[in-house]
């Protein structure tokens, strides 16, 4: 069982996401908000990263996008990691977080 | 605020048009013998700054509001009376100020002063303008017999009865005073607070009174104040044609292709879903689509969808021993829901499915799984494809960046800027290929969407041209090359090769690169300050300090900035990093780089706000252990650069006696 999902995307110079899902409250902390998520968007999100691999590389710009998504269980702590480099999902990714809103 | 929008709106120029300014800006940090060097390194790149779409229309919309709040209330102010903006215009604007009180007041009393002969007169003119929409060769002479004898003319009364409904509907003037009152009931209440007693049959008797007098004259205003209003927005005009455009062709082309896909593999639908989908499918939204659909198809492309849950990949998860349950489970649940899409209910134990015979008929095969994957794929490449080719800025920049012949995998001007929500700030290093041989030129994208308020765009771009300052090209051949930012070691391919992705991290000093770059964005960014000079953020919003990411390690190297500082910006600014190696030792240097790391990995997201909590509420924790730790190291390391230092200098000046 998840316990918490922590996703943290650097866009550039300044972190532009910052969100922690805390299981099974389902509610989510996002930029200093609490948000209130439904079992949908979980379960998409965990299709989304499930097939992820745990490290997808540097690219050779400066400042470029990273993203690290940390998934907590009772057994262990998975990471999900890439700067610049992305799995093919990714914008399907951003677009689900896009969906968390007031 | 206004010219403040306008230079977001035109970004990109806005940033070429401040080139001396950044220039004289750095000149004054490096000093005026650097002059030439500053204006050839800025000359090597192409500056780009952008907007999202979410952005150019929460701009336009700020515009919009700013001009509709300031000419209206000029005009407010040209007339004695206690109306406000918000008594008049209410949440409107300018732009579309249907529904406001203004408005509806100018269409009441424009009714009102027709009179009840003039609004018959009307009526019978719109009666027939709205029959010869439908029916064009529909005569005014018909239409006045209509009107008289309240009969339908002979060759329509075999007419389908919404038709005939419709055209006695159009030519009953006993109707003509409904929009009038219904005018009067809309401004009602606002008319009432005026004064209570008004109506529609005694609205003549207060003509007079002088805020129904002043109203009168607004509207008479109105009219050339909304021409005014248009002229000025003309200037926009492009900008809102792509907002609109875009608005509209996202969802668009994502709807159409993810059709599309639905279209081509129908045979995995139930009848009824099937009808269900070709009874939606010529809709734009897809929230009709029901659960059956969505748990094959996924609710988008961008979306996972059912039948890719049974790919090899997924096999090899599930026979995985060491794979996590969560990933596990999401598998074998995802596969429960396509089987009750495909009509097959066992509950939800998956075993149940997988030794089940009728299952098995409906478990997608390995080729199936490829063809749905490879069609997807090229559907969600497509779409996105005829999305951005929709969009003129988009392409303008494209074609740009694409004369520019760079040599590297990536032009850095990627299509996800426009869709992100925040999108990021960066440099991307290239490379062209000029007579004499390689030169560097790279690519400066800049995010100038961030709130005004915010004041961080002008200190994110003296950031990225600091590192602009900071590149060399140390080794170049026809495949590669070997570029140094400041600290941090690049290495560029000529051609992206399919083995790239998944490299180890050869940029070992990237971070601790980009600290330090911080600092000097702020005291370069700090004297720009001074002498009032800005791109894009005002004087009264614009920052200095902790605007970036790299804020949270700057207690680590403050110090060494401080007493380094010339021989720091000396082997920076001259691409040699031997320079602070001899000064401060190699391995004292390597020590700082592997802190400053560990840093970032133990306080990296939420570790380091629960660290920020920990250290205000004085509490010892395990986050205060580590941080605590770190200060310790760093003193250590401080203190060994320093006695290196010295050493060497005394050895220095040993030689040199």
């Amino acid at each position: 069982m998840i316990n918490t999902i922590e996703v943290i995307i650097r866009s550039g110079i300044f972190d532009s996401i910052h969100l922690i899902i805390s299981y099974p409250r389902e509610s989510c902390y996002m930029n200093n908000k609490i948000y209130t998520l439904n079992d949908k968007f979980l379960d998409e999100l965990v299709r989304t990263i499930r097939l992820w691999d745990n490290e997808y590389g540097y690219d050779q710009m400066i400042d470029s996008e990273e993203f690290k998504v940390i998934v907590t269980t009772n057994e262990k702590e998975e990471i999900f990691h890439g700067k610049g480099i992305f799995p093919s999902n990714y914008q399907g990714f951003k677009r689900l977080l896009g969906e968390i809103h007031d | 605020m206004i010219d403040l929008y306008d230079k977001k709106l035109n970004c990109t120029e806005t940033l070429r048009d401040k080139w001396p300014v950044l220039i004289d800006t750095f000149v004054d940090f490096y000093g005026e013998d650097r002059r030439k060097e500053i204006e050839e390194k800025f000359s090597k790149a192409l500056p780009i700054a952008y907007l999202s779409i979410k952005d150019k229309k929460s701009y336009l919309s700020k515009i919009d509001a700013e001009i509709s709040s300031n000419m209206f209330n000029a005009m407010l102010k040209n007339e004695v009376s206690n109306f406000t903006y918000k008594d008049l215009l209410g949440t409107c604007t300018l732009k579309n100020p249907k529904h406001s009180i203004i408005d509806r007041f100018d269409t009441f009393y424009n009714l009102h002063c027709l009179g009840a002969e003039g609004r018959k007169t009307l009526y019978k003119k719109e009666g027939l303008e709205n029959i010869q929409i439908y029916i064009p060769a529909f005569t005014a002479s018909e239409y006045d017999e209509m009107v008289e004898t309240r009969e339908l003319p002979s060759k329509y009364e075999k007419a389908n009865t919404v038709l005939r409904n419709y055209l006695l509907d159009c030519s009953d003037i006993s109707k003509a005073d409904d929009t009038y009152k219904r005018a009067f009931k809309l401004i009602s209440s606002f008319i009432s607070k005026i004064d209570p007693n008004i109506t529609l049959d005694n609205f003549d008797s207060y003509v007079q009174n002088n805020e129904i007098k002043t109203l009168i004259k607004y509207t008479q205003i109105f009219p050339a104040l909304l021409t005014e209003y248009n002229e000025i927005m003309k200037k926009y005009k492009t900008i809102q044609e792509e907002v609109d455009l875009a608005a509209v062709n996202e969802e668009k082309y994502q709807t159409e292709y993810y059709y599309k896909l639905i279209e081509s593999n129908r045979d995995l639908l139930k009848e009824e879903d099937l009808k269900l989908f070709d009874s939606v499918k010529g809709e734009l939204k897809t929230h009709k689509l029901n659960k059956n659909i969505t748990s094959v198809f996924g609710s988008g492309l961008d979306s996972s969808a059912g039948i890719l849950s049974f790919s090899e990949e997924n096999n090899e998860k599930l026979a995985d021993s060491d794979a996590s349950s969560w990933v596990k489970e999401s598998i074998t649940n995802e596969r429960i829901s396509y089987f009750k899409a495909r009509g097959i209910d066992l509950g939800d134990k998956y075993e149940d499915y997988v030794n089940s015979p009728e299952a098995k008929t409906v478990w997608p095969s390995n080729e199936r799984i490829s063809n749905f994957q490879s069609m997807k794929d090229r559907l969600k490449s497509e779409s996105n494809d005829a999305f951005y080719s929709s969009l003129p800025s988009y392409i303008e920049t494209k074609k740009e960046v694409d004369a520019l012949n760079l040599l590297g995998p990536t032009s850095g001007y990627e299509t996800r800027i426009f869709k992100d929500a925040i999108g990021p700030t960066y440099v991307c290093p290239n490379i062209v290929k000029k007579d004499n041989g390689y030169e560097l030129f790279s690519t400066v994208v800049i995010n100038s969407g961030l709130n005004v308020e915010d004041g961080v765009v002008d200190h994110h771009i003296i950031h990225e041209f600091n590192h602009l300052f900071e590149l060399h090209l140390n080794k170049v051949d026809d495949s590669a090359c070997d570029i140094l930012c400041g600290w941090d070691d690049l290495h560029l391919k000529m051609q992206r090769c399919e083995n790239d992705e998944n490299e180890e991290n050869t940029r070992s000093h990237e971070l601790f690169n980009e600290v330090i770059n911080e600092i000097i964005t702020q005291e370069i960014y700090t004297k720009m300050l001074e002498k009032d000079r800005h791109v894009f953020d005002t004087k009264e919003y614009a920052k200095a300090r902790r605007l970036t990411s790299y804020d949270n390690y700057i207690f680590l190297v403050k110090d060494f900035y401080k007493e380094f500082k010339d021989d720091i910006i000396a082997s920076r600014s001259d691409g040699r990093i031997d320079i602070i190696f001899d000064k401060v030792g190699k391995e004292n240097f390597e020590d700082l780089n592997q802190l400053i790391k560990a840093c970032g990995q133990n306080f990296s997201g939420f570790k380091y706000l629960h660290l920020i909590n920990d250290l205000r509420n004085k509490k010892e924790t395990e986050n205060t252990k580590k941080f605590n730790d770190l200060i310790q190291k760093r003193d250590a390391i401080l203190e060994k650069m320093q006695r290196y230092s010295l050493e060497h200098s005394i050895d220095n000046s040993k030689i040199s006696k």
